[in-house]
This record gives structure tokens, sequence and C-alpha cells, in this order.
């Protein structure tokens, strides 16, 4: 037998600003209150304690703002986006705003779970004896190795794992002209196999700064962003 | 409040930022400023009802903004201390210091030292004989201003009663105030002390600076009005129809999971069912409902405004309102098809209630919390708490019946004149509620049937008829919790005990006098704060407090007064008369029951000195029991 027909709506969301401070959990309840005032036809679990039928393609860590956090509603009923978007946009915060919406149905039951990267943004705080010479050649050093270890802690005890496969794209880039300091860009892997944190990539960067200056330089992280997944 | 760089330093920063859906923001221009406090964690604060109607009675109005403060964890402190940065307002960062009024309220004994660190952390001076002109206005409210004496240094005033009305009234006196002394920016010392002599004058309003605490023949203070312009008794406020006051209807919706993170209706608001022990049951009377009517539009509108899942109803004691079956019916009819629960915390000890309760939960089925309150049929009486082993049993009963596998009974130990065999009687009592159990359910419900069984310490509290009566001493305190444990070994039952030295604690500074700001004061500047939390309390620097200033904790927790004697808490007039007090503190000693005037005759407790339609709500049927 076939499965049904679903109908998604497939919404990413900008989380910036005080909001970024929101746990996934809370992220999560206040998008679902929202989805409530919009009274977007949202499809229920069935059973004793139903609950809208929302997920996620991956959780922000908490102080981690997002420019195209994805999730997916099932509809009970097809809308189309625009629908979706005027319903849904004048009950969410500006720090937690649409930025677009697709729509989709079918008999595929999951629409995010094929990403496989993330792309982040790390703004560091601005340090004269951090320049970018320093940082381009950490992030060489980097890129270069074959293999970088870091132990990770699991529910059964601490892990090795090597972070360098999962680190596709690694980039320093000048500070603005706005003020602020050098940022980071980077591609990291996803999938619960190969995943590789933000956090982890700029320790690593750490380490080789302190390693090329007698731990004279530190790397203090101002800001991180995720910038899209995909 | 925290910039960037410290929010990621603290557990939930989301508690900090502000900013949630449903603030009012207000331009900077407007004339007064309000910031209320709830005084402990945002999870908290965020869950009271109260601070909601205040919050909407002062930003409806053009001339005030208002904005939330908590108490910051002991990690937000620790840095706000040392980075320098003072608690501030949510909604716009504006420091506590620089606020027009600043409103604490006061909903338990032991958040008394929070209330001294929010003053600190915001640039206040904790004691307002230290407070200059240009400082806020600190007024406090709720159940624990009812006995202010014990925070009187601390408060600039209190408003005793509701507070819709009586917040209103305080802005429109501020209001019409000259400009020297309606300002805060330039205001001297002398201009303040004027303010405060003019709000004095107001119903409801204690301004404590105008009163001596003068040593009576028992040793206790007692506040004395120095002159005229101070009222000899301060009468508490009543508002006489629920109808006419503001409710929230698009209320603030906390970033974090606050404890009760739902929409919330007031259905109805006082109890007249008598429990000796219980302040709330004395302080609030008369009992007053809103119209049904209004009460679904009202559900429907925080809903609409909120998106919350779950809609909770608000009362001393849900069932007692006249038309309840109705109520949940049409709120079950416009609500159901939103995928909205409804609930009910409190239910009363009887099928009816069962029955309510199974009505209400249609949507998602929570638990259910009876409270027989005490194990034996003497206690109970001497309580006057209307309910027999019986009925425990047949609303058990009824509960296994409808599908129930997990049971919340609430009991209290340290009653007046309770021996240890009515504390045995509660394991007596929680036995048959077991075999009750073993003849309902399924052999598999059986299985998975959870008691949890949840037993406080009775603490005298002031305005009840047991505010003569001491804290049963430590010693039998812990023979009897002890004796508890020992007679309740049911794996099915998990059994929660309130700690003794917290109640002590809640004890000695719930019936105080003057003399214990001295002593609050002493304890959290040896570091005691958030109390309540069993985490961060300790007892030991309580004891010290106290022995710093001649008095000892545990002989002010139990101390009997006289029937005869002045109390430090007389200044306050909460409406229910001395005598009627003291007869039922005799009806007690008697085990005599006092019926609910609603379905009785009156019972002279004296509030209809303050509402001459006294009692508003009466009920037609025999008694509402059935």
């Amino acid at each position: 037998m076939q499965p049904p027909v679903r109908h998604f709506a497939i919404v990413a969301l900008r989380k910036a600003g005080a909001l970024r401070f929101l746990s996934h959990l809370d992220y999560a309840r206040a998008l679902d209150r929202a989805i409530r005032r919009a009274r977007l036809p949202v499809k229920y679990s069935e059973g004793f304690n139903p609950s809208a039928q929302i997920s996620f393609a991956s959780a922000l860590p908490v102080g981690v703002g997002g420019e195209r956090e994805l999730c997916q509603i099932e509809l009970e009923r097809p809308l189309n986006a625009d629908e979706v978007l005027r319903a849904l946009a004048p009950q969410l915060p500006d720090d937690l705003a649409v930025v677009d919406v697709r729509v989709v149905s079918g008999r595929q039951r999951r629409h995010l779970s094929g990403l496989e990267r993330a792309d982040y943004e790390i703004e560091l705080s601005p340090d004269p004896d951090l320049g970018m010479n320093l940082l381009e050649d950490a992030v060489g050093a980097f890129l270069d190795a074959g293999t970088w270890p870091v132990l990770r802690e699991t529910r059964s005890g601490t892990r090795e794992v090597d972070i360098r496969p999962g680190v596709h794209e690694l980039h320093a880039i000048t500070p603005g002209s706005g003020g602020g300091g050098p940022r980071l860009q980077m591609s990291l892997a996803l999938q619960q196999d190969s995943l590789v944190k933000p956090s982890e990539v700029v320790e690593a960067l750490r380490r080789l700064i302190a390693d090329r200056t007698q731990g004279r330089v530190g790397v203090d992280v101002a800001r991180v962003t995720r910038l899209g997944m995909h | 409040m925290l910039p960037d760089h410290l929010l990621h330093q603290v557990q939930a920063p989301a508690r900090y930022i502000g900013g949630e859906v449903n603030q009012v923001l207000k331009p900077d221009d407007v004339p007064f400023r309000v910031a209320l406090c709830y005084p402990d964690t945002y999870e908290v604060g965020m869950s009271h009802a109260g601070l909601r109607v205040l919050y909407e009675v002062v930003s409806r109005r053009s001339d005030a903004a208002c904005e939330r403060v908590f108490l910051p964890w002991t990690d937000a402190i620790a840095l706000m201390r040392a980075h320098d940065l003072p608690l501030a307002g949510l909604e716009s960062g504006t420091p506590l210091a620089e606020f027009d009024l600043v409103g604490i309220t006061l909903q338990h004994e032991l958040t008394f030292t929070n209330v001294l660190e929010v003053l600190d952390l915001g640039g206040i001076p904790v004691r307002a004989a230290d407070r200059h002109g240009p400082h806020p206005l600190v007024i406090g409210g709720g159940p624990c201003a009812f006995n202010p004496e014990p925070l009187a240094h601390f408060f600039d005033c209190f408003v005793i009663g509701d507070g819709e009305e009586a917040l209103d009234e305080l802005l429109d006196a501020l209001a019409a105030l000259p400009e020297s002394l309606r300002t805060r920016a330039g205001r001297t010392d002398e201009a303040r002390r004027d303010v405060l002599e003019r709000l004095a004058q107001l119903d409801g309003v204690y301004v404590p600076a105008g009163y001596d605490a003068c040593e009576s023949a028992e040793g206790l203070l007692i506040p004395e009005p120095r002159d005229d312009r101070f009222p000899a008794r301060v009468t508490r406020r009543v508002v006489r129809d629920l109808n006419a006051q503001p409710w929230p209807l698009a209320p603030v919706i906390p970033h974090t999971e606050a404890v009760h993170d739902r929409a919330e209706i007031e259905i109805t608001r006082g109890c007249t069912r008598g429990c000796r022990f219980c302040q709330a049951g004395m302080i609030y009377r008369p009992a007053r409902e809103r119209d049904l009517d209004l009460l679904v539009e009202q559900a429907e509108r925080i809903i609409d405004h909120t998106g919350y899942d779950e809609l909770s109803l608000l009362s001393l004691n849900c069932p007692d309102y006249t038309r309840i079956g109705e109520l949940i019916d049409a709120l079950h009819q416009r609500l159901a098809p939103r995928r909205v629960s409804v609930g009910m915390p409190s239910a009363r000890v009887d099928t009816f209630s069962v029955g309510l309760a199974e009505r209400l939960q249609r949507v998602r089925k929570s638990g259910l919390t009876l409270a027989p309150e005490a194990g034996s049929q003497r206690m109970r009486d001497i309580i006057n708490k209307d309910v027999t082993a019986e009925d425990l049993l047949a609303a058990a009963r009824a509960a296994f019946r409808s599908g129930w596998q997990r049971l919340k009974l609430y009991f209290m130990i340290g009653l007046p004149r309770e021996t240890d065999e009515d504390v045995l009687a509660i394991g007596h009592l929680i036995a048959s509620v077991l075999s009750a159990a073993r003849e309902e359910l399924s052999r598999a419900a059986w299985g998975r049937l959870k008691l949890n069984v949840s037993v406080n310490t009775f603490i005298p509290k002031p305005h009840t008829p047991f505010q003569w009566l001491g804290l049963a001493d430590r010693q039998t305190l812990e023979r009897r919790y002890a004796l508890l444990r020992a007679a309740i070994t049911d794996r099915r039952v998990s059994l929660s005990l309130s700690g003794i030295d917290a109640g002590i604690l809640e004890a000695a500074l719930a019936r105080g006098d003057r003399r214990l700001g001295a002593v609050i004061e002493s304890a959290w500047r040896a570091g005691a704060i958030f109390d309540g939390w069993r985490e961060c309390f300790e007892p030991g620097r309580w004891h010290a407090a106290f022995a710093e200033h001649g008095l000892e904790l545990n002989a002010c927790a139990s101390r009997l007064l006289p029937v005869e004697a002045r109390l430090p808490w007389d200044i306050i007039h909460a409406g229910i008369a001395r005598e009627f007090l003291a007869a039922e503190l005799d009806r007690a000693r008697r085990g005599e029951p006092t019926p609910d005037c609603r379905a009785a005759r009156c019972a002279d407790c004296g509030m209809r000195a303050l509402v001459p339609d006294c009692p508003p709500i009466t009920w037609p049927r025999a008694e509402a029991g059935a």
C-alpha cells in the first residue's frame, strides 16, 4: 500500500539578536505558539497527547544565531507558500523572522533529513595581536593537517573523533569597515556520523595560534552565526 | 541587563533578555515608570497571575510604563556584581533605581532575603530610611504584606489586599501631586516624606515610617501611629465586582518554560469554606466570581493572543464556582477544536469534583490532586476541613474508574492538638486508597499506579484562627515525619516531605514583629538568598542572625501568644473580626465545624462591615457537595 500524500510547509527563519539565547526547546515552543496564533491548519499526531507535527533540521546551541534555520510543518490541507508566510510572519518577533517559505506535497515524510553541510560565520573579538597573517597561517595549518583528533563527551564516556574530514571549507576574512574583529567562515559536516561543531574548529585554531605565539595570543569569539544548511 | 559576552556565561540566558511576545513597550517620555518585581527567578515570577494583572493595570494607562523585574540566579548575580551592572527592567533595560515606583510582590516568607538582594542589586538602599528624594518609592503587596512588620524597614509603603483599584488610585494620587513632589529627579528628602504622608491617606496603604514600634506587655513590637496623619488601622482593599476588573488577555509569554506556562482565567477569588489553617481562605473573603460568558470570552482571547495549548482555571476551589459544570462544558466546546486542554489545579475531595476533572480532561489527561489535609476525622474537625475518609475513598474510586493511575494527595502535619495517632492515620488512609485502587483497577493499571503523597508542615499564619498558636517544636516534627516515613512503605507511594528547617524559618518570619527586619538584613548580609530553594538554603545563617539580635529562631517559630495580646499585624484590618478568629480557635479546640456561609447562615466573620451585601454569592442547592 502506498503511503498517503502529505502536505508540508518548509519555513526558513532568522534567529538573531537577543533571541539567539533561546535554547532549542524554547525556540521550538516559541515557533509552536506562533503557528497556533497564526491558526495554520497544522496536522497533529494521534494518541493520548497529540502534538503538532513540526520538526527541525538541527538544533542550534544556545547563543548561536541562524540566518536560515529550517523547520518543516505538516499541514492538514495544502496551502500556498504565500498563505503560510502571510499568516505566520506577523506572529513572530523581529529577531525570529520568516525568511522564506516553500510548500511541498507528496508521499515523502521527511524533507530536512538530507542536509549534509552547515555554513557558519564566526566573528572574533578585535585583538591587535591577532593579525590576519597569524590567523590565515593557522587556518592553512589546520587545512593542511591530514587528521585533527578531538575528544568528545558522549553518554558512554569520552571518545576520540577526527574532525578534519568534516571541515569542507575554512576561510579567514579581514575585519569589515564597521568595526569588529576578523571573521571565520566555514562549511561543516552536519550528518550524525561526520558532524563537526564550529566550537571544535575554533578550539583547533586557538591551539595552533597558541603554538605559534608561545601562548601569548588567544582567540575570543564574539558571535557565531549559522548562515545556512544544504 | 547582561551584555552578550556575559550571557554566554550564565545558565538559561533567556531569563535576562526580555523582548517576549506581548511585552508592552512605552515611549521614553511617559511620566511614570513602574517596575513590578517578583523576587524570585524568571521561571517562578513569570508564573504569577497577580503580577500579570498589575502589569495590565499599569500598562493600559497612558501616563505609565510598566516593566518586569526578577531576581537573577546566583551565577548571573555574581557576574553583575563583578562588572558593576545594576538590576534592570526587562522591557527597556532601565536600572531599577531610575524607576518612579518599584512594586514587589510578597508571596512567601522565604523570598524576604531576595527582596533585599533585588533592591541592593538595583542600586536602591535596602533600608527605606537611607533612601533620598530621587530614589524610587518601594511598595510591597501580596499575602505577606498582611503582616508587614518584618519588612517594615525596607518598604516605603505597602498596599494591602486586592491591588487592581488600589494601584490605579495610587498612580492617580501621584499624578495629581505638584511637580516638585511628583518628579523624581531633584526631589528633596522632605518632599519624599511629604509624598509618603499623602499616600498614607489612601485606603489600603500602610506607610510604616509613620508608626513607631512600641513594646507591648508581651514583649512584642506593636506599630503605633506617630500622629493623626496616619490611620490607626489600615483596612484591606476589596474589589466588589470581578467582572469590572481588568484581566490580561495578551499576557507576556515567557521565553523559557515557566513553572506554570499556560493561559489562565480567574473564575473565583476568595473562599468561605473556612479551613482554619488557611490564610488565603481568611484574607481574600468574600468569595466572588466572574460571569460565565465573560470567562469563556476571556479564555478565547487569551488563546488567540498567546497560542497556548493549555488553559488553567484559577480559584482557591474550582468546584465552588456556581455554574462550574456549564463553564467546563462551554470551555470544552470552544477550545477542544483548537486542541486546548483545560485544567483545574485544585479539586475538592468528592466525587462531584472528580466528575468535573474527568469532563475537563477530554483533550489530555494529566494528574489529579486531592487534598484531605489530615489523616484522622478528629484532626479534620479541628481544622474545619469538611471532608471524611468516605469522601476521599469515594473520590479515589471514581478517579480510578475513570482511568487515572496517578493521584496526588496533600497532607499537613504539625497541626494544632495533633497526636502521633493522627499522623499514623495518614498511613491508614493511604492504605485504604491503595486497597480501593486494587479493587477498581485492572491488573495492568494496578501495576502502573502511582500515589504522590505530599506532606507539608503546618505553619500558623496571621489573620487565621491559629495565629496565636506556635509551630510544633522541632523534636515533635522530626518524630512525626519519621513515623510517617516508617508507616508508608508501599513502592507505589512516593512520599515528598517538606523540610523542617525551612518550615521553622517560615513560621518565625510569618508572625514576626519589626525586630525581624534587622535579623533578615543580617542573614542577607551573611549570604542568605533564595531561601526557598533547597540548594541555597542554609539554616545556620539564620540561627546566627537571630542570635545576633538576641532572639532564638526555634522559640520565635513556636511562640504561643495570648488571645488577648495585641499583635504586630493588628495594624492591618483584613476584614475578619478578631472575635471571629478567637471563636474559631475555641471551636477548633472542641472539634466543632463551622459551615460555609454560602450554603448555610452567615458565620459572622466580620466581612459584612466591609462588604455590606456579603456574601455576594449564595448557593441555592443545599450544599455543593453533591
